[in-house]
């Protein structure tokens, strides 16, 4: 973000955007994008048009193309946290070569970034915990029946 | 059915018991300091968008607010204030300190904390902020482990205060909510009237409840303006519904076992 000895570096934050569902919901292109730049207006940021990863399950084509292009940005703004990749060892490594190129990563919808690795712990702690929740009761979701406006945990039904 | 043991037959506290007859439990906070602090907060915020000084009658000031604020700049004076109140490092844990052993006490010792800030300035006689009767679960955002922690920076009483309806009356009347589709809210509120209860709270006290029954607000009759955060709480390994953890919840208290288990590798296959 904005610093005094940065002031001179016109490299901008780059967004990447999704068409796989995101922690279990689909977001059209239109509100990731409009959720990524109104993030990136508010903290300061200097914005450079997403990327759009593709629809096959899993694909992180675009991300990797994006860590490949880190010494021409200041960062990445992805839309959610939740479209980096879902394996622990995965996230540290793109953390860390974040980290190593001087750049940083935001995550616009959960409004929190990683600048150095002291602020690892913290981004990552919510993907850790939700990917357990699965394996708590309910799966972690509440569940709902809406089919007759009736509100009634499936365990119920 | 209120019941005064858990469900594994132990004794339940007295605050625990309470809470699951009446729907909510006020306690005067634990924290004192860190309630002045929030008050402070949000009073200074709310002299930095009025441009003046901060008086030093800060009970006083917020509760004749409508002295000073038209109900048409209330919402945009209520942002600003959020605003500034979200980018101070040092609200949300004053805010949780306020609280922190009761919301341990109802929902356990691992738990996962709204992000952003509810805050309700609600001026006499103004009908543009209103919340009517609803159950946040009816909806489809809320999950029903999740509880709000409601404190006033005034006193509040009647009108000037929100409503709740008890867990018994409103699993009745939960039961009863198709036949209202059709006349709405107001004629549900009318129906359940003669069973809420407005909950007076003096400044000093906080109020934990659960969402899942019927609340809201009505036009404050009262002279002095109500001044009211809520934040919610939750388990942090109970079910999320689309208030999930990230966006809407952070973790605010893992315990050293889930750090090992979040973080645990099965050995190696040996395979590479």
């Amino acid at each position: 973000m904005a610093d005094a000895t940065l002031a001179n570096d016109t490299r901008g934050y780059r967004g990447y955007i999704t068409s796989q569902p995101v922690n279990g919901l689909a977001y059209p292109h239109k509100v990731q994008n409009l959720v990524v730049r109104d993030y990136c207006r508010r903290k300061g940021l200097n914005f450079y048009l997403s990327v759009t990863e593709g629809s096959v399950p899993g694909a992180d084509m675009m991300l990797n193309g994006l860590l490949g292009d880190l010494g021409s940005l200041r960062g990445v703004v992805v839309f959610s946290q939740f479209v980096l990749p879902r394996k622990r060892e995965v996230r540290a490594r793109l953390y860390e070569q974040i980290v190593i190129a001087g750049c940083e990563l935001h995550a616009a919808l959960e409004e929190i970034s990683i600048a150095t690795r002291a602020d690892i712990a913290a981004f990552e702690a919510p993907l850790a915990i939700a990917a357990w929740l699965p394996a708590t009761p309910y799966g972690g979701k509440f569940p709902l029946d809406r089919s007759d406006n009736a509100v009634v945990p499936l365990r119920d039904r | 059915m209120a019941t005064s043991t858990s469900n594994n037959g132990e004794p339940a506290s007295d605050t625990g018991a309470q809470f699951l007859s009446a729907g909510y439990v006020v306690r005067p906070a634990e924290d004192r300091a860190a309630l002045d602090r929030v008050r402070q907060l949000t009073a200074a915020a709310a002299a930095a968008a009025l441009k003046i000084a901060l008086p030093n009658d800060i009970g006083a000031f917020l509760d004749t607010i409508h002295e000073r604020v038209k109900v048409a700049d209330l919402n945009d004076f209520r942002l600003a204030i959020l605003d500034k109140l979200l980018a101070d490092p040092q609200f949300r844990p004053a805010y949780f300190a306020c609280g922190r052993k009761l919301v341990e006490e109802v929902v356990g010792n691992e738990l996962a904390m709204q992000r952003n800030i509810g805050l309700s300035v609600q001026l006499p006689n103004d009908d543009s902020s209103l919340l009517p009767l609803h159950s946040d679960t009816w909806g489809s955002e809320c999950s029903p482990f999740e509880v709000v922690l409601w404190i006033p920076l005034v006193d509040v009483v009647r009108t000037k205060s929100m409503f709740l309806l008890p867990p018994e009356p409103d699993r009745q009347w939960r039961a009863r909510v198709h036949e209202f589709m059709q006349q709405g809210t107001e004629a549900l509120f009318k129906a359940v009237e003669p069973e809420l209860a407005f909950i007076p709270i003096t400044y000093g006290e906080v109020m934990l409840f659960t969402p899942t029954v019927m609340h809201g607000n009505r036009v404050n009759r009262e002279p002095g303006t109500r001044w009211s955060f809520n934040m919610r709480f939750k388990g942090l390994f109970t079910p999320y519904a689309n208030k999930k953890l990230g966006d809407y919840f952070s973790p605010v208290s893992v315990r050293p076992a889930s750090q090992i288990g979040l973080s645990f590798d099965m050995p190696g296959s040996g395979d590479g």
